[in-house]
């Protein structure tokens, strides 16, 4: 590059040296490459993994140690005439934690286990930008919703004392998808879900008036499709 | 695979965590070499307790104590359990003993003489099924001044018992943290600590010192089944109750079983409901309704079982190993059988009252403290709001928060249930 400016340079200095009270015109810049060509309804796969910060912070913390943890899972997406998406995928968040009780501000952590498995189901539509100048990176946004099934164990419960329920929720995603390869690209996205009437009615959540299970996370995408 | 297990004709399969067991298990069945298949599920003990006399503890299922007994079993030794009453049969020996002439009055103003027997060797014994390898700690008596608060009515025995008798040793009955320490401290006198020449009697003084004497040697609980009517008041007793929970132990308080003498203001009782981490206890009966004589009042915080005899009988009532009666109470029915007492023989006996009660409460706290929750008032607060409600709805003058449930309160709280 160095040597094609300086070339330039020397270009323009022999051959005005009389004339340098006169302007040229400056040549028209190229146009963008075009996109290439998309087509118009193109199936694709993904697996994905993301780091939650649970809304129920308090909770989770007082559960488990700490008030965000990973999900992993995968699904497929639709993109309709490269703008529109449309995305089905399935995670899940598994952890083991305590049971506790809790008083005047401090836990006590109880000795005995307890499971919880959330697993959400997310169904979401959105747009995809494309970008004139940087063709590889695309933009998008998102709105959903999700059923989600929650699962709660402990040691010495009975089975109506297990928790196994399913409620709805709002999925908001928004984030961008680089292209890697023509068949390979990574997405990361910051996710937002709300899921109500499943905590918040018993147990430490109810305890810290904590009623959504869902939360804040960053997921990191591997796709596979165009 | 992983290598056969010993003491098995069956392998065992790991399988990936994220794998269903259930499906696993019926595809390996489906298999033509597989006899059966399963999935490996966690099994806990169904703990009933083998004691021949467990069968008349109507009280322990009636507080869950036996899944609670799944949760934690028994607590451990390292938890020290004060017993501030008349003392425990907790040593087999003979003491040379002074037995003074007395007067019995009656309240129809009958008067009973008895005379004097002189200088007699009394002989005690350890009650069996609550005697082990240093089982009990730091013993002190201030109605004696000295270092062997024996028992001389069967009181602290009996209460003793609920707590911590021996379990699952086929004898006798079954206790409730039945591996934890026992701490005897002798606070109340009786009519033989009288008819011996005791040097104190049972005055919020010597109540204090008691359990000042507790709270400082170690005893993470502190089970009062006493109490008097007041007011006046007993500043002397609140500030050592205080003092026993500034030090970390947690106090049951008997409610009093004055119901139907007045139903007076319970002086001591009174103070629980001041303290966080000291509570009052009411009675119940098998029937989780508040016992006859159970005292009634906004002090009372929690209820426990303290059995009744009235509609019910004897089966209504608490069992315990402690004294049999007719070697102890030998001036009953009159001076003509008057004779000598020995405490070394045991009976498994019914008692009734809020004294009762509490130590089903003292018991369950050492359960928590074992299990983890280890602050006063922590333990206060669990054991309140996993008691179950009775009565009235939400906190009322006879149950208090409710009649406590062992197994809510040692299970605790999950993420959402």
């Amino acid at each position: 590059m160095k040597t094609i400016s300086a070339a330039c340079l020397l270009t323009l200095v022999l051959t005005s040296p009389l004339a340098a009270q006169t302007r040229r015109p400056r040549p028209p810049s190229p146009p963008p490459p075009p996109l290439p060509s998309y087509p118009a309804f193109a199936p694709r796969a993904f697996v994905e993994i993301s780091e939650q910060q649970f809304a129920a912070k308090e909770t989770f913390k007082s559960v488990f140690g700490e008030s965000a943890g990973p999900f992993r899972g995968g699904g497929v997406d639709l993109v309709l005439n490269r703008s529109l998406f449309v995305e089905i995928s399935a995670s899940q968040y598994k952890k083991t934690g305590q049971r506790l009780f809790r008083s005047e501000g401090k836990d006590y952590r109880l000795g005995i286990p307890l499971s919880v498995k959330v697993t959400p189901i997310e169904l979401i539509g959105g747009y995809r930008l494309r970008l004139r100048r940087w063709p590889r990176v695309i933009p998008y946004a998102g709105i959903g919703f999700g059923s989600f099934k929650y699962e709660e164990t402990s040691q010495f419960n009975t089975d109506e004392e297990n928790v196994d329920v399913k409620k709805k929720g709002l999925v908001l995603v928004g984030g961008a998808e680089f292209r890697v390869f023509r068949w390979v690209g990574v997405s990361l996205d910051a996710h937002y879900s709300h899921v109500s009437d499943i905590i918040g009615i018993g147990g430490i959540s109810q305890e810290f008036k904590e009623d959504d299970l869902g939360g804040t996370a960053a997921r990191f995408r591997v796709i596979i499709g165009r | 695979m992983t290598a056969r297990p010993s003491y098995a004709d069956f392998d065992v399969i790991e399988l990936d965590p994220s794998e269903n067991p259930e499906a696993a298990a019926r595809e390996f069945a489906a298999r033509a070499d597989v006899e059966y298949a399963q999935a490996a599920y966690r099994e806990h003990a169904y703990f009933r307790p083998n004691d021949p006399n467990y069968n008349l503890q109507w009280n322990m299922p009636a507080i869950d104590m036996e899944r609670a007994w799944d949760i934690q079993p028994g607590a451990n030794s390292s938890v020290i359990v004060a017993v501030v009453d008349t003392g425990i049969a907790y040593l087999s020996t003979i003491i040379r003993l002074n037995a003074r002439a007395f007067r019995l009055l009656f309240s129809n103003g009958t008067t009973l003489s008895y005379p004097a027997l002189g200088l007699i060797d009394v002989p005690f014994g350890a009650a069996p099924d609550l005697t082990g390898p240093d089982r009990f700690v730091k013993p002190h008596d201030f109605i004696w001044d000295d270092e062997t608060p024996v028992d001389f009515v069967g009181h602290g025995t009996h209460v003793s018992g609920t707590i911590g008798q021996l379990t699952n040793n086929n004898i006798g009955t079954a206790g409730i943290a039945y591996n934890v320490r026992l701490m005897p401290v002798k606070v109340i006198d009786d009519l033989w600590d009288f008819i011996f020449g005791a040097l104190n009697e049972a005055t919020d003084d010597i109540v204090a010192r008691g359990i000042r004497y507790a709270a400082d040697n170690g005893a993470k609980v502190i089970n009062l089944s006493i109490g008097r009517a007041g007011p006046p008041a007993a500043p002397v007793v609140e500030d050592a109750i205080r003092y026993a929970v500034s030090k970390g132990a947690f106090v049951a308080i008997a409610a009093g079983n004055d119901f139907e003498d007045g139903n007076p203001l319970q002086a001591v009782a009174e103070i629980a409901s001041r303290v966080a981490g000291a509570v009052s206890v009411g009675a119940t009966d098998i029937l989780h309704n508040r016992a006859f004589y159970s005292s009634t009042g906004s002090w009372v915080e929690l209820s426990a079982p303290g059995g009744s005899s009235r509609g019910f009988g004897a089966t209504g009532t608490v069992y315990q190993q402690t004294y049999n009666f007719n070697f102890t109470d030998t001036f009953d029915p009159s001076p003509a059988t008057y004779r000598a007492p020995r405490f070394d023989i045991f009976a498994i006996q019914p008692l009734q009252g809020t004294s009762m009660a509490t130590p089903h409460v003292s018991g369950l706290a050492a359960l928590l403290i074992q299990q983890g929750i280890t602050d006063p008032a922590a333990i206060e607060a669990a054991m309140e709001k996993f008691a179950i409600d009775r009565g009235t709805p939400g906190r009322d003058s006879s149950f208090g928060f409710g009649e406590i449930s062992a197994r809510n309160t040692l299970r605790g709280l999950g993420l959402s249930k």
